[in-house]
């Protein structure tokens, strides 16, 4: 019990509660609210709007991400199966957390305003954070995945004709996009299982960076 | 060889954010640019719109990064231990990031300021607005700045961006109660109005405060090796004073802009009808004159209380019974390139010519119905008033040759033009006092 203890202290699971508590007080304080993206370059293309609680809840997976990265990186090299699987699930908990604040207000919205489609894009953008901060390091990766959010957003509100081809739902949709979360969540946990939470690739990256 | 460094995080922490900032204000500032002229007023309050949505959390955010970067106690740029340790620092690094920001929302702002010097038909940049949100950058930076240094990390900016976007839109999200102390607002002084000095002010002031505050903590909190500790009584003072002046307005409803007392105008008089507009919207006479025209020959005559029709940049528009007697106010739009743009003013003028203003007075609680069905069927005087400037209007739109949308309605049940005209001719006092009792 003493090792479960240590292994989540070292990995500041305390600490990823409180922020979680934190950070679902503002999304349901903040619900129903959304950012409107819009060049204005195309006439005819829609703003993209971009809801708050997707946004806190893309924000609060890069978040989960850098609080629970490995930080005894040399020590659980040593570690058999049980590291790894250490690792499977803490990345699982990153994914998964997310989801409370992106579904904490549901219930206040007017019953025609179909959000179920906040939880697969929940889903893809947190399997897409944590794929990235085993492969390339959490503060890359997470830098990666804001920027290719609102990418996203822009290339939706600058081509009228992509949000098909876009690996999430956009605003007044009436179905989420569930196959790219589940690819990209199991290619996730895969990573997070061969490379114990963080590549050595992306270990020399950071450790050369003095972050 | 060890050399001084001004800046030890290299160029992107500062310039990605920078170019950032100026592509967005930019992208905000493009809807205006078909226009086929600006108007300064608009310019100006530009600078307290849109474009502050993405370079408040930018820059905060951009800022958070660098202090959390930079300002760890274990980073040999400000040791407690040093000389140049707390207000030397921080005068350093946020003055950079200050200034880098600032620069780039002008560097962003500038194509549409420098498209409205060429092409503006009157007056000039209305400083507060401009001052305004050049401050809001600067304060959004400082108080990313602070969140960096308490933080220690540089893990706190992802949440600093969306809480700036959050706080920036609290306006749009409470329906503007934080409006001073909020820059962002949609409801700034407009043409012909000038902004009210005690609200903007006050807006001013608090910006400052919160600047001035936010980077004197962060001086104070380098200048030792632990980051938090017991706020000392002049630090609580701050903070108290921070919340104060940020929750007093709250519950008032107060006014950004008022009218300006004698706004520019270019008037010319034309068939017996006085025509003005604000000198801002000088190309807009003629057409406001070529619109007016079908209206008041479907009128028959030039009555008593239409015998000017003004631009109502020109009038008080918040203040009803502001008008005068003679005038039927017109509001107007600049939009480039519409082929029914004579559709709106002919509207106003057509409510204006049956009496809407003296309906509006007469009868303070009347609610128009919002069916035009509902509206001819109805007996009320100010129904029937609103029956006539369908007709008007409807006559004007036919007269112009525009796409019928007015005179589908229909008004006066098919009644014969003439008899109409006759009928508004020996009704013409009961128009002005909004009194109609019957129909043609």
């Amino acid at each position: 019990m003493t090792t479960v203890r240590l292994v989540l202290l070292a990995r500041r699971v305390p600490l990823l509660l409180a922020l979680l508590v934190a950070v679902t007080g503002v999304s349901y304080t903040f619900y129903r609210t959304a950012i409107n993206v819009d060049l204005g370059v195309n006439p005819f293309a829609q703003p993209h709007k971009i809801p708050t609680p997707e946004l806190i809840a893309v924000v609060t997976g890069v978040l989960a991400s850098a609080v629970l990265r490995p930080r005894c990186w040399e020590w659980e090299r040593l570690g058999g199966i049980r590291v790894r699987v250490l690792a499977v699930v803490l990345a699982a908990a990153a994914i998964a957390l997310p989801v409370l604040p992106a579904l904490v207000g549901e219930h206040t919205m007017p019953t025609d305003v179909e959000l179920g489609w906040i939880l697969p894009n929940t889903l893809t953008m947190g399997g897409f954070t944590l794929l990235l901060s085993a492969l390339v390091g959490p503060p890359l990766g997470g830098a990666v995945s804001i920027t290719g959010y609102f990418a996203l957003a822009l290339t939706d509100n600058l081509f009228t004709d992509a949000e098909p081809y876009l690996p999430l739902a956009v605003y007044p949709a009436q179905h989420g996009k569930w196959l790219p979360a589940l690819c990209l969540v199991s290619t996730a946990l895969v990573a997070h299982f061969v490379t114990r939470g963080l590549s050595s690739w992306a270990y020399r990256l950071e450790s050369n960076s003095g972050t | 060889m060890i050399r001084p460094s001004r800046w030890p995080l290299g160029w992107l922490p500062l310039l990605l954010p920078a170019i950032s900032i100026a592509l967005a204000v930019f992208s905000q500032t493009l809807e205006t640019f078909s226009w086929p002229y600006q108007v300064w007023a608009r310019t100006s309050q530009l600078f307290v719109s849109e474009p502050l949505i993405f370079a408040v959390p930018l820059s905060a955010a951009a800022a958070a990064y660098a202090a959390g970067r930079l300002t760890g106690p274990d980073r040999i740029t400000n040791l407690a231990s040093s000389l140049r340790s707390g207000a030397p620092v921080v005068i350093r690094q946020l003055g950079s990031l200050g200034c880098v920001f600032t620069a780039s929302y002008v560097l962003g702002m500038l194509p549409l300021v420098v498209l409205t010097t060429l092409t503006a038909h009157a007056g000039g940049p209305s400083p507060l607005p401009v001052l305004t949100g050049l401050l809001s950058v600067l304060t959004a930076t400082a108080v990313g700045y602070f969140a960096g240094v308490l933080a220690t990390t540089a893990w706190i900016a992802p949440l600093v961006l969306v809480l700036g976007f959050l706080v920036i839109q609290l306006n749009m999200a409470s329906q503007g109660s934080f409006r001073e102390v909020i820059p962002l607002t949609y409801d700034g002084a407009g043409v012909g109005q000038v902004a009210n000095l005690p609200v903007v002010g006050y807006r001013l002031a608090f910006l400052l405060l919160v600047t001035t505050v936010t980077s004197l903590l962060a001086s104070r909190a380098l200048a030792r090796s632990r980051r938090w500790k017991i706020p000392s009584w002049s630090t609580a003072g701050m903070i108290v004073l921070v919340l104060v002046m940020s929750l007093a307005p709250l519950g008032t409803d107060p006014r950004l802009a008022k009218a300006a007392s004698e706004p520019p105008r270019t008037c010319r008089t034309e068939a017996g009808v006085r025509y003005c507009v604000h000198q801002a919207h000088r190309p807009e006479l003629d057409e406001l004159i070529t619109a007016a025209e079908p209206v008041y020959q479907a009128y028959g005559n030039v009555p008593a209380h239409g015998e000017q029709v003004w631009d109502s940049a020109l009038l008080d528009g918040s203040r009803a019974g502001s008008t005068p007697d003679d005038v039927v106010s017109v509001g107007i739009r600049i939009r480039a390139g519409r082929t029914d743009s004579m559709r709106s003013p002919q509207r106003q003028l057509a409510y204006g010519l049956a009496g809407s203003t003296s309906c509006a007075i007469r009868f303070p609680e009347h609610v128009q119905p919002s069916m035009a069905r509902a509206v001819l069927e109805s007996r009320h005087p100010a129904d029937i008033a609103t029956e006539l400037s369908y007709w008007l209007a409807g006559r004007a739109e036919q007269t112009s040759g525009l796409r019928p949308r007015t005179s589908d309605i229909p008004a006066f049940d098919g009644v014969p033009p003439q008899e109409v005209r006759t009928w508004i001719a020996s009704h013409e006092r009961r128009i002005t006092e909004c009194a109609l009792d019957s129909r043609p």
